[in-house]
């Protein structure tokens, strides 16, 4: 192979790189860099409190930060999970044509058009004690009005309700898709066999189907570990911090308490975890290709 | 090579025709200053119908960007940090302004004496306003803010409602206790459903500063401190004061006399709810008034009445002063034409305008002794009596932390989850431990 051949395929790539260097790899490595300071930016424009990995260390000492951790998984293991479920069941359902499909086909797209923050705040109106719709419908049912984003438990369960009500149906678009692309020989078989609908789907459909939910279910797992958008509309992270995720903290510290070294560590901490889901998604797309 | 040549050539001639153009335009066009407030302060001024006046004698365009004020608390000083020039003339609120920003800002104390502020100069605006944004908050401090939406917290209450109920309204020197007894009394279900329909109270208990800046609307007149003045380095809100205004805010949750939505609620919630009709009494922001007597936003137009919010006689500084001021941008290029835009905005005709319009409180002792601001604004008693008491907040630089501890404390206290007494430790240990490191 000549010199020149060697060469251009690297040349080729090198304003790629270079762009991902400047746009990803540098903010990264600059993120990394504050992490190592106590930097309070309202008294220098620059960091100058070098502590090393004091803001790691704080990070697990902090009885606000653990918390915010802990909110956060919560959330994403609930929200996941009901979005994997409905997104499942809807998906199987629309798969046998029933009438009406294609309408309700295109419903399910719309809350994932929509933008996350307005999302957020549409729902925050509905979900108002007193004027809202949720509240008004529910009094039909004899229900007194329920103040959903003031008490801790309600206020969770009411960003859970919004999270799952937004991002279904990309697990429903994605299983969907998935269940297109099945042989139909198993099910030929299995019918010529007596299989019952319910054998099929045990003993067919879900396990052929198993690459595209895990696909569907990481992916999930990496975004809603990152929620910012609706929460920060809708609750602002309280009441008494009872829905500060993770990313409202780190803004919080980062924007609001302008203490950008404390934000940096946090941040990096949360690139940890959603690397880990994303290894995982990697790890699962290996092995499905190597079945 | 000569075509080479042919294009170079022709290239540089239309940079250079194109930069003597530009440089010609730039200096034809008029200058354009940028003010950076709030919609509701962008709204005092007619949408812009009052710059109109300005511009036409001074040649001074005027473009302005709003935002909201949790957007404005963090995007000011990310403009400040990054020496930005975008904006001339920047608002700022109380509740989000420190010390630590006075070295982005003129001090215009030095623009004073070269071009002095009409209409009687400083000694026009009230000392103690003007000291809130000074640093360090004494007279002879660096004046960082020109007054320009001052105002206290007084008592809006339902005189309709007052008047059913045969009770007088719980004014001024007065306790909390008549307060709560008030809100109790005049708590309603009126079509007997079970579902309350007046509460008798209101207040924003979200758990961010909105929170606690009302509560410390509750628990200033009767002797708490945020911070103790004048070195701002202790808490004073874990006293009888602090502690009788939680316990009253939570007793009101506990029985229903406020909404359940309390604690979610902001000034917009809470501002929107009395305008419905939906409660008899609240401390509010003064201005706030301006809604409740709109006909298109308000359902109780003509039923609402103002006074002097409770306080503890003994108490001489009991209410504190709370609003915005205009800061000169230190990077502005256009400092000159900020400054005429600064003086024509807190001018005393200015002022009336915008005070008798739409409702903005003044700053200037001459606009609130007019006939015509009395005469047309509702809460001018109330105000002037309220700001008799007056006293300053602390802007300690950690007041966004401080705020941050000390709602989600109350918030916690109101709804139950720890007792009052422990969230007013916890949030004074916390408090002391930042302000004296």
């Amino acid at each position: 192979m000549s010199i020149d051949k060697k060469r251009t395929p690297y040349l080729l790539l090198a304003p790629a790189v270079l762009t991902l260097l400047v746009t990803i790899g540098y903010p990264i490595g600059y993120n990394l860099y504050i992490s190592l300071f106590d930097w309070r930016m309202l008294e220098s424009t620059t960091p100058i409190n070098f502590v090393g990995l004091d803001n790691y260390v704080n990070f697990f000492r902090n009885p606000d930060m653990l918390h915010s951790f802990f909110i956060t998984i919560e959330y994403t293991i609930l929200g996941v999970a009901l979005e994997f479920f409905l997104g499942l069941i809807l998906a199987l359902i629309l798969f046998e044509k029933t009438r009406g499909f294609k309408v309700f086909r295109l419903l399910l797209l719309v809350p994932i058009m929509a933008t996350p923050l307005v999302i957020g705040l549409i729902w925050k109106l509905m979900w108002h004690a007193e004027f809202g719709i949720i509240n008004y419908f529910l009094s039909f049912f004899g229900q007194s009005k329920t103040a959903w984003l003031a008490h801790p438990n309600t206020a969770f369960i009411a960003i859970v309700i919004v999270e799952v009500w937004k991002y279904t149906s990309f697990i429903f678009l994605i299983i969907y898709a998935g269940l297109q692309v099945l042989p139909s020989d198993p099910y030929e078989a299995a019918t010529i066999d007596g299989a019952t609908y319910w054998n099929k789907l045990f003993r067919i459909t879900l396990p052929l189907i198993r690459g595209p939910m895990l696909v569907a279910v990481v992916f999930r797992m990496i975004f809603t570990f990152r929620v910012f958008d609706q929460i920060y509309a809708l609750t602002r992270g309280g009441p008494s911090d009872a829905t500060m995720v993770m990313s409202l903290l780190i803004y919080r510290e980062g924007f609001a308490q302008w203490r950008p070294g404390s934000g940096a560590a946090m941040s990096v901490i949360l690139i940890m975890i959603t690397l880990f889901f994303a290894l995982l998604l990697i790890k699962a797309i290996y092995k499905k290709s190597e079945l | 090579m000569k075509k080479a040549l042919f294009f170079a050539l022709v290239g540089i001639l239309v940079s250079v025709f194109g930069f003597t153009t530009g440089q010609q335009m730039k200096q034809e066009r008029p200058v354009t200053i940028q003010w950076i407030t709030h919609p509701v302060i962008y709204a005092v001024t007619g949408e812009g119908e009052l710059f109109k006046e300005f511009t036409a004698e001074t040649g001074i365009n005027v473009e302005v960007t709003t935002f909201p004020v949790a957007t404005l608390s963090e995007k000011i000083p990310a403009e400040f940090i990054a020496h930005s020039d975008t904006y001339d003339v920047i608002e700022f609120n109380t509740a989000y302004w420190t010390a630590d920003m006075a070295k982005f800002v003129e001090d215009l104390e030095e623009w004073h004496e070269k071009d002095p502020l009409p209409d009687g100069g400083l000694s026009d605006f009230p000392a103690g306003m003007v000291r809130q944004f000074r640093v360090p908050q004494i007279d002879s401090g660096k004046m960082c803010g020109l007054p320009h939406r001052m105002g206290v917290d007084i008592l809006f209450y339902r005189q309709d409602l007052f008047n059913q109920a045969g009770i007088t309204p719980p004014i001024g020197a007065t306790s909390l206790e008549t307060y709560y007894q008030a809100a109790k009394k005049l708590t309603q279900d009126t079509n007997g459903d079970g579902q309350t329909d007046i509460y008798g109270c209101i207040y924003q208990g979200a758990s961010d500063e909105t929170g606690s800046q009302d509560w410390y609307g509750w628990a200033c007149p009767f002797g708490a401190r945020i911070l103790v003045p004048p070195d701002w380095n202790k808490a004073g809100f874990n006293n009888e004061a602090g502690l009788n205004a939680l316990k009253y805010r939570r007793k009101m949750y506990a029985e229903g006399i406020v909404s359940e939505g309390v604690l979610s609620w902001r000034h917009v919630d809470v501002r929107e709810v009395m305008a419905q009709g939906l409660a008899a009494l609240s401390i509010l922001y003064g201005p706030y008034w301006a809604q409740m007597e709109d006909p298109a936003k308000s359902k109780v137009v003509g039923k609402m009445a103002y006074g002097v919010p409770p306080r503890d006689p003994d108490i001489e500084e009991a209410h504190f002063v709370r609003g915005w001021s205009l800061f000169l941008n230190k990077y502005s290029t256009k400092k000159q034409a900020a400054w005429q835009f600064m003086k024509f905005l807190t001018s005393k005709q200015a002022e009336i305008y915008q005070s008798v319009n739409h409702g903005n409180p003044p700053t200037r002792y001459s606009v609130f002794r007019s006939g015509e601001y009395n005469s047309k604004v509702p809460t001018a008693d109330a105000e002037a009596g309220t700001m008799k008491y007056g006293t300053i907040q602390p802007n300690h630089p950690e007041m966004s932390k401080i705020h941050s501890i000390l709602s989600k404390n109350l918030s916690a206290a109101i709804s139950g989850e720890i007792m009052p007494e422990k969230a007013l430790e916890d949030a004074e240990q916390q408090i002391n431990a930042l302000v004296q490191n």
